[in-house]
């Protein structure tokens, strides 16, 4: 369950890219406002320190934070974290206002506790989905569901439907989507280097064919034939 | 060796490449993955190679995800040949790799075997590497 945290902002901040770089050299990350509480969007700058201390609790993404807005507190989730491709760095972070009683719609993440007894024979756990898509009071945001995985055998499979029943969480996503599964992983070293050594593969330097000769090869087969 | 099957034109322009990866840039397929930090044409060897590490780092456990894809032609005209007559022969294939991109994901082994998988890895490769985890801030 998510506790409030306190993180300050600063209003009036200037728009533009150049403006944005400013901003982030000054060790602060440029963010929106938003919500059904307010009239209009409100720019704002957080502290980059702050800020990243606020999304690594336990409650990770799905924090709730008090945002102090140049002295009036508004309850916000933060959305849409824009990261540097590369570097740690948070570079824009929208903030979208919350209500404590009403339900708003979420991603959680999965824990897969345990090793599966497929993980003897070789079985590997699959994992397509990190998170699922939740509808619950902004109070009651789970940090993770944990999926218990250690009895899962060579092709099992757990769907949402499997996902353990919370209070007042209601998961939103296809109720037959697989969540884990035990896949076998490809052949062994051996074989692979075999499958090399056979050449099944095309060679270096042999050439892909062309998709234009292909048709006009086609259509000259075609011609003929008719 | 990954190559295309069918393609369009046999000879592309060398292209340019600056900045950085514009998707591709998060863990999505495993567990951990292994990122560029560097921007290179990574050939299909070097894929191969690195794919090969990972594979014998790991031994049998673990499912290995190749990310990237050596879609362009490189050609090289041949040694000791005068200036002119048009353009070389495609001799290899690369994949245009931009800082950000991770270019291979793991799962099924514990976070130290695949720290040393990917470790391994980067060594077949032309860039500067990190090794990555899913949803990290």
């Amino acid at each position: 369950m998510s506790d409030q945290i306190t993180l300050r902002a600063n209003k009036g901040r200037e728009t533009g890219s150049a403006a944005s770089r400013r901003i982030r050299k000054e060790g602060k990350v440029p963010a929106i406002v938003y919500g059904a509480d307010l009239d209009e969007p409100v720019l704002v700058t957080v502290n980059r320190r702050e800020l990243r201390a606020a999304l690594t609790t336990e409650a990770g993404t799905n924090a709730l934070i008090s945002l102090d807005i140049d002295g009036s507190e508004q309850l916000a989730l933060a959305r849409q974290i824009d990261k540097h491709p590369y570097r740690t760095e948070i570079r824009h972070v929208d903030f979208v206002t919350v209500s404590l009683t009403d339900t708003i719609v979420t991603d959680v993440v999965l824990d897969f506790v345990g090793t599966p007894l497929a993980a003897e024979e070789g079985g590997v756990l699959s994992t397509p989905f990190s998170s699922v898509s939740i509808e619950v009071l902004a109070t009651k945001i789970p940090s993770s569901i944990e999926i218990d995985v250690s009895e899962m055998t060579m092709s099992d499979s757990l769907r949402i439907s499997d996902l353990p029943e919370l209070e007042g969480v209601t998961y939103l996503d296809d109720p037959n989507q697989t969540v884990a599964t035990i896949v076998i992983p490809r052949a062994l070293i051996e074989e692979e280097e075999e499958e090399l050594a056979e050449g099944e593969e095309p060679a270096e330097g042999e050439e892909p064919a062309l998709v234009g000769e292909e048709e006009a090869t086609e259509g000259g087969a075609e011609e003929s034939s008719e | 060796m990954l190559m295309p099957k069918r393609v369009k034109h046999r000879k592309v322009h060398r292209g340019r490449r600056r900045g950085v990866a514009k998707g591709g840039t998060e863990v999505n397929f495993g567990e951990y993955g292994i990122q560029a930090l560097e921007e290179a044409w990574v050939t299909s060897r070097q894929i191969e190679s690195a794919r090969i590490a990972i594979t014998r780092a790991v031994k049998r456990g673990g499912k290995v995800w190749i990310n990237i894809f050596p879609d362009k032609p490189v050609t090289q005209k041949p040694a000791e040949t005068r200036m002119g007559s048009g353009k070389g022969n495609p001799e290899f294939w690369v994949a245009v790799v931009k800082p950000g991109r991770v270019m291979f994901e793991l799962a099924g082994v514990d976070e130290d075997l695949a720290r040393e998988a990917m470790r391994k890895a980067g060594h077949k490769l032309p860039v500067k590497t990190r090794f990555v985890k899913r949803e990290e801030l």
